[in-house]
C-alpha cells in the first residue's frame, strides 16, 4: 500500500509542475511576453510529460516568429498526440506549407485521427482480443465467423505493427534555417546535400557533436543541434 | 626636440604706463584698431630668442613672428646689460603667405657685451589692425667663450618622418608626421608628394593637418623653421618590423639672401635683402616599427578593436505598435581603427525581428590621435503585443594603455508593443494559425517506450497462433486416419457415386451410360458385390447373398441391363435414353443400401 502510495506521488509531482508551468506560460501570454511563456513551456518537457496543448502552442508561436523547423516539429508532435483539434490540424498545414511540403495525404490524416481515438496500446489490446475471439470461434466449429474474426484480427495486427513502429522508428525534423549533409562528421567534409528547415530526415547514429541522417535518400552528417526528433 | 624660449602675447592686459605711450603713438588709428578689432583670435605676436645663455662676444638672433594680418613698419626693441643691439637694420624681415595664412618674421642681432643679464626691451606692434604687445626677453651672458661646437646641419631645408611611438600592438594607432626643417632664410611657400608612398602591413588614415605655422626649433645648435606637412594614422595589421618607406616632397621655396653693397654710397636707399623663388625635392628617410601581436586571452566575440572606446546605446522609441519599426543604435566611438570596428551582436527576444544592423561611419581628422566613430543602427520590430526586453550584448577590445582586454556593453532596452500579443492576433485572423489552446491540459508520458508493447504483441499473438496451427494439426491427422476406415470409405465412395452421376448428366448416349454404369458398380460394390468384375449369370446370386431385397435387385439388374443397351445397342428399339438412364438411377442409387447386411456373408 505504501509502496503504490509512493509510486501516485512520484507519477503526480511531475504532473503538478508541469501545471504550474502551463499556468505561468498562459498567464505570460496575456501579458504579452511571449518569450517568457516559451520559456515556461519548453520546460514542461524536461518534467517528462508531454500534452498537444503545449506542442500546439509552442508549435503556433514558432509559426509566428516564422521559425518553420521548430513550428513543423511542434505541430507535428501536437498531431500525433491529439489529431482531433481543429486548431492542430489547421496549424500543421500552415506550417507544412511553409515549410514547403504540401497537405499530409489523406491516409495520414485518417491515420493520425485514427490514433487520437485508439492509441498504440489500445491497437495492441484490440488485435489480441480479436485473435483470441476468431480462435475460440474456430473451436466452437463456426467456421465463417471464425474466419471473418481472424482477418479482423490480422487488419488489427498490422496496424498495431504500424503505430509501434512509427513511435520506435528515429524521425527527426531540421529545425537550423539550413545545413549541409557531409560525407563525414566534421565540417571540413565535402558536403553532398543541403536540408532545409521543416524537412524530416531519418535518424542514424550520433558521433562527436554530429548526427547521421537521410533525406531522399542521401545519407549524410549534420551538427547534432540542426535536427530534433519527433 | 629642443625648442627655444618663447615669448609670446595675446590681447595683453593694459598697464597705464603703456596706454599713455600708445595713444601718443597710435591716437586715433589705435581708437579705430579697437573698434574694427572684433574677436582677437587671429592675431597673434611672438617673439623668441635663438638661445638664453650666450658668452661674452656672440651673437643671439632676436625674432618677432607676426601673424594674422599685415603689419606696420617695426623698430628694433632696445638692448640693455650685457646686450647691445648689433645693428637696426634687421638680419631678415620676410611676408610670406603659407597655406593662404599670412605670416611676417622680423629678426635682429644682439651682442652680448659683458658677463651678467642682458634684455631685450618690449615693444608694441600692429597686426591686422590690431595694437599688441610683446614681452621683454631676458638672458644670460657668461663669462668665459663657448667651447662647443654644434653639429649643424649642412642642409638648409630637409624632412623627417616622425613617428608617435616605434612599437605598437597590432591594430594600436601610430600617427607618423612629416615634417619639413629649414633654416630661417628659406621660406617655403607650397610642398607636394611625389609619387606613391609605400606602407606594406598597415591601414592608413590621412589627418588633417592642424597649423601651417612654422615652429622654432633648434638641431644641432643651429636655428630652424620646422613645419608638419603631412600626417597619417596607421593601423599595423601584423606583427613583425614594418617598414615605412621614404617620401618625397617637391617644395616651393622663396631663399632670402643679403646684399653685399660694399662702399655703395646708395646703399641705405636700397633693402639690403634680395630673394628669388626656387623649387627644391626633400626625402624624409624610411621609418621602421616594430609591431608585436595581442596577447592571449581574448574574450569570445573579440573582433580585433584596439584603443579606447566608449559605448552609447540610444533608442529612437521605446513604446510603439505592434509590428512598427524600433531602432536601436550602438554608438561606439574611440581612438581605434574605425573602419574596421564590427558590430555588437545583439539577440532579439523571440516575438521580436531584427535585421542585419546598419552602419555608418565617421573619421575626425583634426583630432591627435585620429578619433572616430561608428554608429550600429539595428531595426527591430515586435511581432505582436507585449513588453520585449532586448539583453545587452557584450563588445570587446584591446586597451594596449593598460595592456589588457576591455568589454564594454550595450544597455538593456526594454520595448513596449501595443496592440494584441501574437496568441490573440492569431485568434483574430481567420487566415493565420489557430489560437493557442489555454485550457488545462492533458498531460501524457513525454515518448513512452513501446519496448513492451512489443513483447506484448508479438507475445500474444503466438498463443493463439500456436493454438490454431495445433489445431489444424490435430484436423488434418483425424482426415487422414478416417481415410482408411470404413466409414471414410463409405463417405469416399459416395463422393464417388455423385460424381459419376454428375458426369453422367453432363455426358450423353453411351458415354452417359457407362457413367451410371460405374456409378452402380460403386454403389454395389459398397455391398461387397464386385458387380464390375462378376459375370452377369452370377450377378443374381450375389445381390440376394449381399441380402438385397429381390424388389430392389431387379431394379438394380435392369438398370444394368439397360446400361449395356445404351452402351452396345443404342439403335435398337426400346433403348433408353441416357437422361432416362440418370433419372432411374438417381433413386436406385438412393434407396440402395449403404452398407452390407450383417448376415450377409459375401461368397
Amino acid at each position: 500500500m505504501t509502496l503504490a502510495l509512493l509510486l501516485l506521488l512520484q507519477a503526480a509531482a511531475p504532473a503538478a509542475e508541469a501545471d504550474r508551468l502551463f499556468e505561468t506560460g498562459a498567464r505570460l501570454i496575456a501579458e504579452g511576453d511571449t518569450a517568457g511563456a516559451v520559456a515556461a513551456w519548453e520546460g514542461i518537457a524536461e518534467q517528462g510529460v508531454a500534452s498537444a496543448a503545449i506542442e500546439h502552442n509552442l508549435g503556433t508561436l514558432a509559426l509566428e516568429r516564422g521559425d518553420v523547423g521548430r513550428a513543423r516539429l511542434h505541430l507535428e508532435r501536437a498531431a500525433r498526440l491529439d489529431a482531433s483539434r481543429p486548431g492542430v490540424a489547421h496549424n500543421l498545414r500552415l506550417a507544412r506549407q511553409a515549410a514547403g511540403v504540401g497537405d499530409r495525404p489523406v491516409w495520414r490524416v485518417a491515420w493520425d485521427r485514427l490514433g487520437a481515438v485508439v492509441p498504440p496500446g489500445g491497437l495492441v489490446a484490440l488485435a489480441l482480443a480479436l485473435s483470441f475471439a476468431a480462435l475460440g470461434v474456430v473451436l466452437l466449429e463456426r467456421r465463417r465467423l471464425g474466419a471473418a474474426l481472424g482477418a479482423l484480427a490480422l487488419v488489427t495486427v498490422v496496424a498495431a505493427s504500424a503505430a509501434l513502429w512509427e513511435r520506435t522508428a528515429p524521425v527527426a525534423i531540421v529545425v537550423a534555417s539550413e545545413a549541409d549533409l557531409r560525407e563525414a562528421p566534421s565540417a571540413a567534409a565535402r558536403g553532398v546535400a543541403r536540408v532545409r528547415a521543416g524537412e524530416v530526415v531519418a535518424l542514424g547514429d550520433a558521433e562527436a557533436g554530429w548526427r547521421r541522417v537521410e533525406a531522399d535518400g542521401v545519407e549524410g552528417w549534420v551538427p547534432e543541434a540542426a535536427v530534433e526528433r519527433l | 626636440m629642443p625648442v627655444r624660449d618663447l615669448a609670446r602675447s595675446r590681447l595683453p592686459k593694459p598697464k597705464p604706463k603703456q596706454l599713455l605711450r600708445a595713444a601718443f603713438r597710435l591716437g586715433a588709428l589705435a581708437a579705430l584698431a579697437v573698434a574694427l578689432a572684433g574677436p582677437a583670435s587671429g592675431q597673434t605676436a611672438d617673439a623668441s630668442v635663438s638661445s638664453r645663455g650666450l658668452a661674452v662676444g656672440e651673437e643671439l638672433t632676436y625674432s618677432l613672428t607676426l601673424r594674422g594680418g599685415r603689419s606696420g613698419p617695426v623698430d628694433p626693441p632696445a638692448g640693455s646689460g650685457a646686450l647691445r643691439l648689433s645693428s637696426p637694420i634687421p638680419t631678415l624681415d620676410i611676408t610670406t603667405t603659407f597655406n593662404g595664412e599670412t605670416e611676417r618674421r622680423v629678426a635682429w642681432a644682439y651682442e652680448a657685451t659683458r658677463t651678467g643679464v642682458g634684455r631685450i626691451d618690449g615693444l608694441r606692434v600692429t597686426v591686422g589692425g590690431r595694437s599688441l604687445r610683446v614681452d621683454p626677453v631676458q638672458v644670460r651672458v657668461s663669462p668665459a667663450p663657448a667651447a662647443s661646437a654644434p653639429t649643424v646641419s649642412s642642409d638648409e631645408i630637409f624632412a623627417r618622418a616622425e613617428v608617435s611611438r616605434e612599437t605598437a600592438f597590432i591594430g594600436q594607432q601610430v600617427i607618423v608626421e612629416y615634417v619639413l626643417y629649414f633654416q630661417p632664410q628659406i621660406q617655403p611657400r607650397q610642398t607636394a608628394p611625389i609619387g606613391t608612398w609605400d606602407a606594406a602591413g598597415f591601414w592608413r588614415e590621412e589627418m588633417e593637418v592642424p597649423s601651417a605655422y612654422p615652429r622654432s626649433v633648434t638641431l644641432g645648435g643651429e636655428p630652424y623653421e620646422a613645419v608638419t606637412i603631412r600626417r597619417i594614422a596607421l593601423f599595423p595589421t601584423r606583427a613583425g618590423e614594418l617598414e615605412l618607406a621614404e617620401m618625397r616632397f617637391d617644395v616651393d621655396l622663396l631663399r632670402t639672401t643679403t646684399r653685399g653693397f660694399g662702399a655703395d654710397p646708395f646703399a641705405p636707399f636700397f633693402s639690403p635683402f634680395s630673394s628669388r623663388y626656387d623649387e627644391e625635392e626633400v626625402t624624409a628617410p624610411a621609418a621602421t616599427i616594430t609591431v608585436r601581436p595581442l596577447p592571449d586571452g581574448a574574450p569570445p566575440g573579440f573582433g580585433g578593436a584596439v584603443g579606447q572606446f566608449e559605448l552609447e546605446t540610444v533608442v529612437d522609441e521605446r513604446q510603439v505598435e505592434a509590428g512598427e519599426a524600433v531602432e536601436v543604435r550602438a554608438t561606439i566611438s574611440g581612438t581605434g581603427n574605425t573602419a574596421t570596428l564590427r558590430a555588437p551582436q545583439i539577440e532579439p527576444p523571440r516575438g521580436v525581428d531584427a535585421y542585419a544592423p546598419r552602419a555608418d561611419r565617421e573619421v575626425f581628422r583634426t583630432a591627435e590621435p585620429l578619433r572616430g566613430v561608428a554608429v550600429f543602427a539595428y531595426t527591430l520590430v515586435p511581432q505582436g503585443g507585449g513588453v520585449f526586453e532586448v539583453p545587452a550584448a557584450p563588445w570587446s577590445y584591446f586597451d594596449p594603455a593598460d595592456g589588457q582586454y576591455k568589454t564594454l556593453r550595450t544597455e538593456t532596452v526594454e520595448i513596449t508593443a501595443l496592440g494584441p500579443s501574437l496568441a490573440e492576433a492569431a485568434a483574430a485572423d481567420p487566415d493565420g494559425p489557430a489560437a493557442l489552446i489555454l485550457s488545462a491540459p492533458v498531460w501524457e508520458r513525454a515518448r513512452p517506450s513501446v519496448t513492451w508493447l512489443w513483447v506484448a504483441l508479438a507475445g500474444g499473438l503466438s498463443l493463439p497462433l500456436l493454438a490454431g496451427l495445433g489445431l489444424l494439426a490435430v484436423r488434418m491427422g483425424r482426415r487422414r486416419l478416417g481415410a482408411a476406415s470404413p466409414r471414410g470409405r463409405r463417405k469416399r465412395l459416395a463422393s464417388a457415386i455423385r460424381t459419376r452421376l454428375d458426369a453422367a448428366r453432363a455426358l450423353d448416349g453411351p458415354a452417359a451410360a457407362a457413367e451410371v454404369e460405374r456409378a452402380v458398380h460403386a454403389a454395389l460394390d459398397r455391398l461387397g458385390v464386385p458387380a464390375a468384375t462378376l459375370p452377369a449369370h452370377v450377378l443374381p446370386s450375389r445381390l440376394d447373398a449381399a441380402g438385397l431385397a429381390p424388389e430392389l435387385r431387379d431394379r438394380t439388374l435392369a438398370l444394368l441391363d439397360a446400361c449395356g443397351r445404351v452402351q452396345y445397342a443404342p439403335g435398337l428399339a426400346g433403348t433408353p435414353s441416357a437422361s432416362a438412364l440418370v433419372a432411374d438411377a438417381e433413386p436406385l442409387l438412393a434407396d440402395l443400401p449403404t452398407e452390407r447386411a450383417s448376415e450377409a456373408v459375401p461368397a
